[in-house]
């Protein structure tokens, strides 16, 4: 019924809209006050329209409710060019994970550095950074961003690195080399550990621990571009010959191969190991964020909703997980 | 009380005081002192080698020309004994020190000649009651305790106490070495710190000026490494989230080199930026003066006639192996490079001794990225009898000044991919408008991005008109500005300045100091 309703709404705002459309572009010969009156009204009907359309958007409805109004409004005026320029002036959300695979569940993998992140707010150092404060105060933004979680960390020194001042492009530089030269003196110990081992078992963690070290590499935002790819296939590869040899971590490999395949953008075979990875007895619990992502991205937004709502209650204490389950509502 | 030095070691026109470079390590900066003394066969130097740790160097990597007439090393980590005796410095030298510190500290510093000299050549003169009154004295006792609590209160004492005595540990050693160092008619150094605070200190004991080339700008070097040191981490004063120990270092270091910026004349540096940075930092601004590096075209001109007629896809990088070079980026590149050209190849052509944990981990990386054949480690090499088999030389580094070897390379005729470091920029696009109507010798890439230093180098390796004219380019630019002979002359004239006092030349008169 409410639904109903809410398509009704939606129908007669549409259909005013139209109508002012109509008498203001292909009417007869009007005046300035009533050509003035039918914008507004234009605009308003338009804005209704989009208020309705956009109801269940959440945190992303103002951006969305002004985009549509922006182009029920300015499309028939100045066209889709001078549409294109209002939208961009009123500055679009950006991509939160332009330069790798991420998503909106993702956490870290084994081994990665979890900081205090609610102690050094990560926006506050960005705009330090951002805003040319004193190099003084830029170079001390870098230092305090070691008690960040290492992809929030690794970001900011990505971005310090096109700073002017070389005190603080190479403090950036050195920060990332730091954790680049930890994860890959571990893959290297890692290799040659392997290259040594008879044991199957003990070669099968080994590889796990490889496929996770690989997959830190990307998830850090260390590597990029054909290094990224090169990185998660490393990581599929050590994770699926772990994933052969049956043993009590098999469930975990499992899943460690899911999350990499998904960050690939391979999502049945993602959905696949995650599947075999609750077989192995890895609870939903760990499983159902990333199964929600899966369906987020093959557009099944009902079964996004229920992982969600599971999620959410299972994970209730937490903040980030609340805003999720808010916004999916 | 008299100098000691007795001359029976000649007396050189030019005393060169050089910090972990010529002729123990291998480098840019070592090849120009190689350049300079040798294209100056009529002058003669004496050279003060300082350097970390014996241990951190294999011996003499430069064979010195006979106008090299005297070769001393000292080795800062070297503890210094304890005084012989128990004198003190005089009470003047105090009230100048405590001066000399505090116009330091202040922002222009205020330092005057006379407290500067009167204190450097104090403590030369007497290296024992230096290192007596700054272990023991009364004075020195309150001046720390007053400076700590006028500055970082709120954290330890013991922590800054033992900080600011180990900030100046290394000058007592240092200072009884140059008691023995012989004099000369000007001094030259191509750093500040710990070289050109000697250098200062000499040319204050022998009455000498002190010329200044610096290539990189040391105290940048020094506060970058200190900004990365984990030693000093965990002394961060919990209320005020300072770390009042890494800024007393780092103040240490600025303090010298606002000292030899005080003292120095002509502060010379290879570039504009450099030569801005020095003013920032604290270099008169009518003292100092741009002299770029140049190089001897007729040891690469011909080189040109024997490459072949198209570019090689190699691509080489010609440095120390060692992290400020940034190899494993070059390595990056190279994956980037092989995947669009399978037959590329790139070379590292340059000494791996320095650091062989990261020439190690430079290896780990071709390993692990599958380059093994395709990424080559050459050592140390002949750059003359690489480059004409080489297409495009690379920089990855993080830090540079004014490299030579793109200079040698564009006289080769190669091309180069750098970092935007430097003046790598300048290089390859020009550095004024007559200079860019050259044309681009290569491109210029930000630092640690591999897929844009690729894309570089791919776009010059595949097309064969485009790097024939990043090659003209290059041959223009070099021929034009960056020759030998301009910049011997320009030294020529500074070194034909500071030593024409007619009065040095009796080395009887040097005694009489």
């Amino acid at each position: 019924m409410k639904a109903l309703l809410r398509a009704c709404g939606q129908i007669s705002f549409l259909a005013v809209d139209l109508w002012f459309l109509y008498e203001a572009l292909a009417g007869s010969r009007r005046d300035a006050l009533e050509m003035a009156a039918l914008a507004v009204a234009h605009f308003l009907a338009t804005l209704g329209f989009a208020l309705l359309a956009t109801e269940r958007l959440g945190n992303n409805r103002l951006s969305a409710v002004f985009v549509v109004t922006a182009a029920g409004t300015f499309v028939p005026v100045v066209g889709l060019i001078g549409a294109a320029v209002a939208i961009r002036l009123a500055g679009m959300p950006a991509d939160p994970c332009p330069e790798h695979a991420c998503s909106l569940f993702d956490a870290a993998p084994r081994g990665a550095k979890v900081g205090r992140t609610a102690d050094v707010p990560m926006s506050r150092l960005r705009a330090v950074l951002r805003a040319r404060a004193e190099p003084k105060q830029r170079i001390a933004a870098l230092l305090e961003a070691g008690k960040l979680d290492a992809r929030s960390a690794i970001a900011l020194y990505k971005a310090a690195l096109k700073d002017p001042v070389d005190e603080v492009r190479l403090l950036a530089f050195s920060k990332i080399e730091g954790h680049r030269r930890e994860i890959e003196g571990r893959i290297a110990s890692l290799r040659v550990s392997l290259d040594d081992q008879q044991d199957p078992t003990r070669a099968a963690v080994l590889h796990h621990r490889l496929a996770e070290a690989h997959d830190q590499l990307a998830f850090s935002g260390l590597v990029e571009g054909d290094a990224l790819r090169d990185a998660l296939e490393r990581a599929a590869d050590h994770a699926r010959i772990a994933s052969r040899t049956e043993c009590a971590g098999r469930g975990s490999v499992l899943f460690t191969l899911g999350r990499v395949l998904l960050r690939s953008g391979a999502l049945d075979q993602a959905q696949l190991a995650f599947d075999e990875a609750r077989a192995c007895g890895v609870p939903s619990r760990r499983t159902a964020p990333y199964a929600a992502e899966i369906a987020f991205r093959t557009r099944n937004f009902s079964r996004v909703r229920a992982y969600v709502q599971y999620v959410g209650g299972m994970r209730r204490n937490q903040t980030r997980f609340r805003n999720v389950v808010a916004f999916w509502r | 009380m008299t100098f000691p030095y007795r001359a029976r070691t000649p007396i050189a026109d030019v005393g060169l005081i050089l910090e972990g470079t010529y002729p123990f390590v291998r480098g840019g900066v070592s090849n120009w002192v190689d350049q300079l003394i040798r294209n100056m066969p009529e002058r003669t130097f004496s050279i003060l080698f300082i350097g970390g740790a014996p241990s951190h160097y294999a011996g003499k990597l430069y064979d010195t020309p006979p106008n090299v007439v005297h070769l001393q090393e000292h080795y800062l980590a070297a503890p210094a004994p304890p005084p012989r005796r128990r004198a003190m410095l005089d009470r003047s030298v105090l009230e100048a020190a405590g001066r000399l510190h505090e116009g330091l500290r202040a922002t222009p510093p205020s330092v005057t000649e006379a407290d500067m000299r009167h204190v450097l050549r104090a403590c030369t003169i007497d290296p024992d009651a230096m290192q007596s009154t700054f272990l023991h004295a009364r004075w020195v006792w309150d001046a720390i305790v007053s400076r700590y609590r006028a500055t970082t209160a709120e954290s330890s004492f013991i922590d800054y106490f033992w900080t600011v005595r180990s900030t100046h540990a290394p000058l007592f050693g240092l200072a009884r070495t140059l008691r023995g160092f012989p004099p000369a008619r000007a001094f030259h150094t191509v750093s500040t710190g710990y070289a050109g605070l000697a250098g200062l200190a000499l040319g204050a004991c022998w009455n000498r000026p002190l010329i200044l080339s610096e290539h990189g700008i040391y105290t940048k070097e020094r506060i970058i490494e200190l900004l990365q040191a984990d030693w000093l981490v965990n002394r961060r004063d919990p209320k005020s989230n300072a770390e009042p120990m890494r800024d007393l270092w780092i103040q240490f270091f600025q303090g010298i080199g606002r000292l030899v910026y005080a003292g120095a004349d002509p502060i010379v540096t290879l570039f504009e930026e450099n030569r801005k940075r020095q003013i920032g930092d604290g270099a008169p601004p009518e003292r100092t003066r741009v002299v770029p590096n140049g190089i001897d075209l007729g040891h690469y001109m011909p080189l040109r006639d024997v490459r072949p007629s198209r570019p090689p896809p190699v691509v080489a990088l010609i440095g120390r192996v060692v992290p400020v070079k940034d190899v494993k980026t070059f390595v990056r590149t190279m994956r980037h490079v092989c995947a669009a050209i399978p037959e590329a190849e790139g070379w590292i052509v340059g000494p791996t001794e320095e650091d062989p944990g990261y020439a190690e981990e430079c290896r780990g990386l071709v390993r692990s990225l599958g380059l093994e054949d395709r990424v080559s480690f050459l050592g140390f090499r002949d750059v003359r009898e690489i480059l004409p088999r080489v297409g495009l030389l690379m920089l990855s580094s993080i830090s540079e000044a004014q490299p030579l070897v793109l200079l040698e390379g564009f006289a080769a005729g190669v091309p180069a991919v750098t970092t935007d470091v430097g003046c790598c920029r300048s290089l390859i696009e020009g550095a004024d408008d007559e200079d860019r109507a050259f044309g681009s010798a290569g491109s210029v890439a930000g630092i640690s991005d591999p897929e844009a230093l690729a894309r570089g180098a791919l776009r010059l390796l595949r097309d064969p008109e485009a790097w024939k004219a990043a090659q003209a380019a290059g041959v223009r630019r070099v021929e034009s500005r960056y020759t030998i002979e301009r910049m011997i002359r320009a030294y020529e004239s500074i070194y034909d300045q500071s030593t024409r006092d007619p009065w040095l030349a009796s080395a009887s008169n040097f005694a009489n100091i």
